[in-house]
Formats: C-alpha cells, structure tokens, sequence
C-alpha cells in the first residue's frame, strides 16, 4: 500500500524513494548494527536524527549497511496520517534490499510515475553499492548511468535491466514480498528484518510493536473465547437434538417395559414351578432331624425356615457346654452341610443363641 | 469480525473480552452439565434395552420352558386363591387359626397363590396333622415357609406363622 490517510490496521506502506537519501555504511562487528547506523546517520545527515526517518538494511556478510533517511518535513502530515496504524512503513526502494543479487556487475531500474529508481550492483555484496530515486527528463538516462559508473566504478559493460510499473506487496507465509507487478525483480524479507527496514522512529516502532503483541493476545483470546461460546452453543443444539431422540427410545423402553416384565415374571414363575414340582420346604422334617441330636438341656423357643434348605433356631441351655457338644452333633449329621452358632448370650446362668442349619440340596427328610 | 474487535479502542477491546469470558464462564458449565446428564441417562436407556433385549431374546426359551413346567401339572388339581382358602380353611379345622391371602404372581398359563396361616396355642402334633394333610396335596398346595415359636408360659404349647402357595392353571386367553 503506497502512502495514504487510509491505511487499515496490519497493513504495508510504501513511501516514495524520492526524498530518500541512501548510504553505504561499514560495520565494526563489534558492536550492534542499529548504533553504528545512528551514529553514522548523524555524521551524514544535516538533520538530528529526531528529525528522520530512516532504516537500513545489512549485507549477508555483516560488513557494510545500506541507510536510507529522509527529513520528516518532506512528508505531509496527510501522507504519514496512516503510518502509525500500518504494521511497517518501508521506502519502495526497499525492492532492491531483499533481491538475489546479480553475479555480475549490474544496474537495475525502474520506472513509475516519472520516478525511476536505480539500484547498482558491483556482483560481489548482496546489497546494492548505489541506489538513488531521480525524476528524469527524456534523454537524461544515459547522462545518470555514466554518473553513476563514476561514482561506484561499475565497467561500461554492466548490464541495465529495466522494469516499469507500480510494486506489488503480499505475504508469503513468514516472509513479505516487495515485487515489480510483472515479477521483474523480487525482494523477500523475514518478519525480523523488516523493523530493521521500517523507517519510523525506533523507539515509537518498540512501543507499536508492544501494542500490536498486546492487541494479539487479546484478539487471540477474544476468538478463542468467541470460539468457546460457538461450541456451547453447538453442544446445546447437539444436545436439544439429543434429548428428543433420547426421549423417543425412553417412550420406546417404557411401552416394551410391560412386555418385558411379563417374560421375566414368567421365568421367575416358571422355575419356582420346576423347583416346586421335585422340592419342598421340609420344616418338621428338619426340626425332627435336628431335635435328634438335641442335648436335654437345650430348649428351642423359635424355629424358623430360610428357603428351602436352611432353618434358624433361637434356643436356650442351663448349661453352656451343652452349646459345643450340640454344634458338634450337627456337623457329623450326614444331611448337614453348614453348622453355624451365632450371638451366644450367658445371663443369670441362661445361655441364650442362635442356630443356623444348612441342610445339604436333594435332601429329602430322610435320617443322618 | 477482527476488523471490528481492533478497530475499537483498548477499553473497549478489554470489556468485549471480559463479557465474552463471563457469558463462558456461565454456559459452559451448564452446556458441560447438560451433557453429563444427557450421557447419564443414555448409558440408563442402554442397559435397560439390553435387559430388554435379553429378555425377548430368550422369550421363546422361557415360554417352552413354562409350557413344559406347565405340563407336569394335572389341572384338575391346581387351586386359585379362593379354593386354597377354602382348602386350607378346611385342613385346619379344630386349629386356632387365621388364613390370609397375600398376593397372587401370574404369568400367561398359570398363579401361583400365597396364603398366611397363622396358628396360635397348638400343639405340635396338631400343627404336624395340619402340615402332613397340605403336603399330601403337594406340589399344588405345599409350605412355603414356616416358623414355629414356643409359648414361654405354657410348655409344650406352639405359635405357628405358615406360609403356603397354591398353583392354579390359567385357561388360555382368547
């Protein structure tokens, strides 16, 4: 997006080269680069650096930096009202910093609305040796090449390559792209060095730069949270469906419920049949069985049966010893398959207990 | 949408976020009730239609089965409710006793009827005739349960609570 008042949030703005002035720099390794540029910048510059704004890129060995600035006041206030929304603000001639640079000693032009920006190679650096912005008259090119070989020493033979047209602007993943709209020449440029690039006050680019992260974790948390309540609101719908359907099985359930209950009651009812027809409860005849073995002094004040093979005896003795001697009887009974003496109780000579006779399954009254 | 949340100014970013947290905060928990109940009540219709299932699945089984059981009995000699209480009305003649019916179970061929006799102040070998004469009539009328308690001031003299069913053959329907 070139220099405008309506520059949406996010967005890449390109100044004009032509108030820009561009400068080849050497860097001491050292030290940071950033520094040296505003060291240098304010030895070259008429203009305190406050009264700048100004970028730089650096070559891929770390040797040198291109600068480029421009004084503040060449701007309007209309063409920079849009600059502290947009997300980097870079000169167009930043389309020769981000480029595969040529082999071979070259010069690269472009022209767009009657400016024509130059860029000159010396096929070594990754970083043009020269880069200007002129509004040229006809016939006056070939006068600006020749200054230019002058000035950077490039051979007569230097290829010029020529594109016209306004520059292009898209974003390549991590990656922002700068490009002639026919794809002539192409510069690509990592998000870290892009505030390298940004031509705005550097300190104002940190505090923009806070803002932006901050205004990110809200956006993030806004749509996650935004998100959250889609999915509720899914999940209740899912579940309005799921109630209904739930609802229908459950009537389904509750009309077979009848018919169901009607099969189990018959099984129940059935096997109390074919237990009825070859078994029966034999209360006297366990009485009978147990009272055999019954020592004199034990009396029995209940007799209880528990289904079909076991009965509880409440019963007392004068004499406690009579207790083991009668358990013991029982468990020699051939038809007794459990013996067990529960709560015994001794009060003023009276030992009071419970008896449980578990009768062995088939048993059919018959003696020990 | 984001266009709109950034183009409003910190504060107003900030109080969208705090409500929309809020509104989360309140559903979410309910959304999330909502569907454990729900996945309650479904694993409850599950197992009740797998008991069903099993049921119907063995229907056939259990009818052969009762059909089977069923035709060990003579009808002639089954009893409904009013006849055992008539039955064993009689067989306790001379008995202080109180007959009650209890409850009745029935299936599609035949009931089975249970009746409480409760015998008081006898003594055992009247308790035993009474019991000898409803085994006599066995596997259509026979003891249940029994419990024989003894009178503490009188010897020799018992409290009786007897339970007995009776089978009766249903006619079929239709």
């Amino acid at each position: 997006m070139k220099g405008s008042t309506a520059v949406p949030p996010g967005a890449v703005v390109l100044a004009t080269s032509e108030r820009f002035f561009v400068r080849s720099v050497p860097l001491a390794s050292d030290s940071p680069a950033a520094a040296q540029v505003e060291l240098a910048l304010e030895a070259l510059s008429p203009f305190p650096l406050a009264q700048l704004y100004h970028g730089y890129a650096t070559d891929a060995a770390g040797g040198h930096a291109l600068v480029f600035a421009a004084y503040r006041r060449a701007f309007s206030a209309e063409e920079t009202a849009g600059w502290g929304a947009a997300d980097t603000v870079v000169p167009e001639l930043a389309l020769w910093l981000g480029a595969s640079a040529p082999k071979q000693p070259a010069i690269w032009m472009r022209e767009n609305d009657g400016l024509t920006e130059l860029a000159a190679w010396d096929g070594r650096s990754s970083l043009p040796v020269f880069v200007q912005a002129r509004r040229l008259e006809p016939g006056q090119e070939d006068a600006w090449l020749e200054e230019v070989r002058a000035r950077t020493g490039l051979p007569a033979g230097a290829s010029v390559r020529r594109a016209a047209g306004p520059l292009v602007i898209r974003r390549d993943q991590r990656t922002l792209v700068i490009a002639t709209a026919a794809g002539e020449f192409e510069s690509r440029f990592g998000l870290g060095v892009l505030d390298q690039l940004d031509v705005r006050d550097k300190s104002a680019l940190a505090a923009n730069r806070g803002r932006a992260a901050r205004d990110r974790v809200l956006w993030r948390a806004f749509a996650g949270t935004l998100a959250a309540l889609a999915a509720c609101a899914l999940l209740d719908g899912g579940l309005a469906l799921g109630r209904s359907w739930l609802a229908k099985r459950r009537a389904l359930v509750a009309t077979q419920a009848p018919v169901a209950a009607r099969i189990e009651a018959a099984q129940d009812l059935a096997g109390r049949l074919e237990q009825i027809a070859t078994q029966r409860v034999m209360p006297f005849e366990m009485l009978a069985a147990v009272n055999d073995r019954r020592p004199r002094t034990v009396e029995f004040t209940r007799v209880t049966t528990s289904g079909l093979w076991r009965m509880d005896i409440e019963a007392q003795t004068v004499n406690a010893g009579d207790l083991r001697d009668f358990e013991t009887q029982l468990r020699r009974l051939g038809s007794v398959a459990r013996v067990a003496v529960r709560d015994p109780r001794m009060r003023e000579g009276l030992t009071t207990f419970r008896l449980e006779v578990e009768f062995k399954p088939g048993w059919t009254g018959g003696g020990a | 949408m984001k266009r709109f949340y950034l183009a409003r100014s910190a504060r107003e970013r900030v109080l969208l976020l705090a409500f929309a947290l809020v509104g989360l905060a309140w559903w979410a928990p309910m959304a999330l009730g909502r569907w454990g109940a729900l996945r309650r009540d479904l694993g409850s219709v599950r197992a009740e239609e797998e008991v069903q299932r099993i049921w119907f699945s063995r229907r056939a089984d259990i009818e052969a089965r009762a059909t089977a059981a069923a035709g060990a009995l003579d009808p002639a000699k089954t009893l409904d409710a009013a006849q055992a209480f008539a039955e064993l009305n009689r067989l306790a003649a001379g008995l202080n006793a109180e007959i009650a019916a209890q409850r009745s179970e029935r299936s599609e061929q035949f009931a089975l009827h249970t009746v409480q006799v409760t015998v008081r102040r006898a003594d055992l070998a009247s308790l035993v005739r009474f019991y000898e004469q409803i085994t006599a009539r066995a596997p259509y009328l026979a003891v249940e349960q029994c419990s024989l308690s003894v009178d503490r001031s009188t010897p020799g003299v018992l409290s009786a609570v007897i339970r007995v069913y009776s089978i009766e053959a249903l006619a079929p329907a239709g």
